[in-house]
């Protein structure tokens, strides 16, 4: 399967982002309070798999 | 002259052969709020799922739009069935062969004058263009934001074939005239790379209202290089009406006779964060990078209505399912012959992961080589179930009951590791085929039955009183 982790974001909520974006030099935008932030910028990284 | 078949043809059609299925709304909703949502989860959680139409929605910045919006068209099989012009009670084999039928039937289509054309009766372009003008809905919690779910248009620049697939657009919130686009079918796939090694952008439209048989008849699995323009045409049962588009002019064509069209180009390179998406499989697809399209024109009937899925839900689920049952069935039984009984992709794998299929076996074994050659058919499958004959595949309580009774699993279950995904599943990256069928080479109980001339001599009736 697609590997995909989960980021916090500084409102407190999480969202899956797709690992192939994990090192990319991009912000990811949070759906619930449209913060852009860095993927180190979370206030947590959660990356579980097998 | 009768006119050309178009959403309100069969709106008007279907309401009046089926009025208890097509709900009007005409209390204001914010789609953008999850109103329109939550009305039809409520519905759904009801065991109900009428067509409805908001006629009052709000658009992106909160004030009441012009533009209706429908949703939940295809959320059942009798639906598409009428609109398919089959028989709505004959929701289960005949619908999916009747589907692949009608592809094998393509028509070439006519060509309208762009003033003539009732999709170009009011045209905004360039600085004109506000996509906060649609009622677009956000569909479920935590989505990137609004979301249209409908096709998009993109034309193959070598054998200039038009595809159409369902693709989600996401309005963009720091450009009310770019959407984020999910291109993501193999044919759009093929065609964006195309200009992208020439690094030329990329005309492409979203057609958000239509006839549903032009957006069932594009998700007929055909080759690359059909022209969806022309097998649109089959389904319709008559040749699809197009016109020069407002930004390209013949160069592009559009659906004359769509209710609103979003014209626009994807310019190369550009990748932009876009999900995550309530999708499919009733799970959130992860945020990522996507293509955007840059809004050329926003072009519409002048009381347009907008068309919206009801995305993971029997919307979404139905449209995609009965196409592939069809195409499922016709490429077993040119193999197998009238071994093959019928085929479902039943709603409990999204009408995508799961299929099941019924056989006269004659061999041991046999079962496993049908499996085989479906999931090679089909790409989205990860679970192939084959039951006999006397099992209707459409009855998910008797697949499970012949699976749980049948399956001896150290011979009956078989897993391939490492195939292509699809989607982002557990089970996704492996295959697994499971023979319910009872097992000719081993003696097994008989099911129970009450005998025949037992039911044919008792009327019900003379014991009920009625
Ligand atoms: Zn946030």
């Amino acid at each position: 399967m697609d590997r995909l982790f989960n980021v916090t974001c500084t409102c407190g909520k999480s969202f899956p982002v797709d690992y192939g974006i994990r090192f990319a030099d991009v912000d990811l935008e949070c759906p619930y309070c449209r913060t852009k932030f860095r993927v180190e910028q979370a206030v947590r990284i959660d990356e579980r798999w097998g | 002259m009768t006119a050309s078949k178009n959403l309100r043809t069969f709106l008007a059609e279907y309401g009046a052969a089926f009025p208890q299925d097509y709900l009007t709304i005409d209390k204001p909703i914010e789609p953008a709020e999850y109103d329109a949502t939550a009305i039809l989860e409520h519905l759904d959680r009801r065991g109900e799922r009428p067509m409805v139409l908001f006629q009052q929605p709000s658009n992106l910045v909160g004030e009441l739009s012009s533009v209706p919006l429908l949703m939940n068209v295809f959320a059942t099989r009798a639906r598409c069935a009428f609109a398919l012009g089959l028989d709505p009670e004959q929701t289960g084999l005949p619908l999916a062969l009747g589907y692949a039928e009608k592809g094998t039937h393509p028509m070439e289509p006519v060509v309208v004058r762009a003033d003539e054309a009732p999709v170009h009766e009011v045209i905004a372009s360039g600085d004109q263009v506000d996509l906060r003008e649609l009622p677009i809905p956000i569909h479920s919690e935590g989505d990137f934001g609004p979301c249209l779910t409908m096709t998009l248009a993109v034309k193959d620049p070598v054998s200039g074939a038009y595809n159409v697939s369902f693709i989600k657009a996401f309005y963009d919130f720091d450009d009310p005239r770019r959407l984020r686009i999910t291109i993501h079918s193999p044919d759009s796939e093929r065609a964006l790379a195309y200009y992208e090694e020439r690094n030329l952008p990329m005309p492409i439209v979203a057609v958000l209202g239509h006839h549903p048989a032009f957006y069932l008849g594009s998700m007929g699995l055909t080759p690359y290089q059909e022209d969806d323009y022309h097998t649109i045409g089959g389904f319709l049962g008559e040749p699809l009406r197009l016109t020069p588009s407002h930004t390209w002019g013949s160069d592009f064509m559009v659906p004359a006779d769509a209710e609103l069209v979003i014209e626009g180009v994807v310019p190369p390179g550009t990748r932009m964060i876009a999900d995550p998406f309530g999708d499919i499989t009733r799970q959130y697809q992860a945020q990522t990078l996507r293509p955007v399209m840059n809004v050329t024109a926003v072009t519409r009937r002048r009381d347009a209505i907008m068309q919206d899925v009801f995305a993971g839900h029997h919307d979404h689920f139905t449209a995609g399912q009965i196409p592939k049952e069809g195409t499922i069935y016709n490429t077993l039984r040119r193999r197998f012959g009238d071994v093959v009984t019928a085929v479902h992709m039943p709603y409990s794998g999204c009408g995508r992961l799961a299929c099941y299929i019924s056989i006269d076996k004659k061999r041991e074994g046999q079962a496993k080589t049908v499996a085989m050659a479906a999931l090679l058919e089909a790409w989205t499958v990860e679970v192939c179930v084959v039951v006999d004959q006397v099992i209707d595949v459409y009855s998910e309580q008797d697949v499970i009951w012949a699976t749980l009774v049948n399956v001896d699993p150290s011979r009956d279950v078989d897993l391939l590791h490492n195939v292509p995904n699809v989607f982002t599943t557990q089970m996704g990256g492996s295959k697994v085929i499971i023979d319910a069928t009872r097992p000719l080479d081993r003696t097994m109980p008989e099911m129970n039955r009450v005998p025949q001339d037992a039911l044919d001599r008792i009327r019900l009736d003379d014991y009920l009183g009625r």
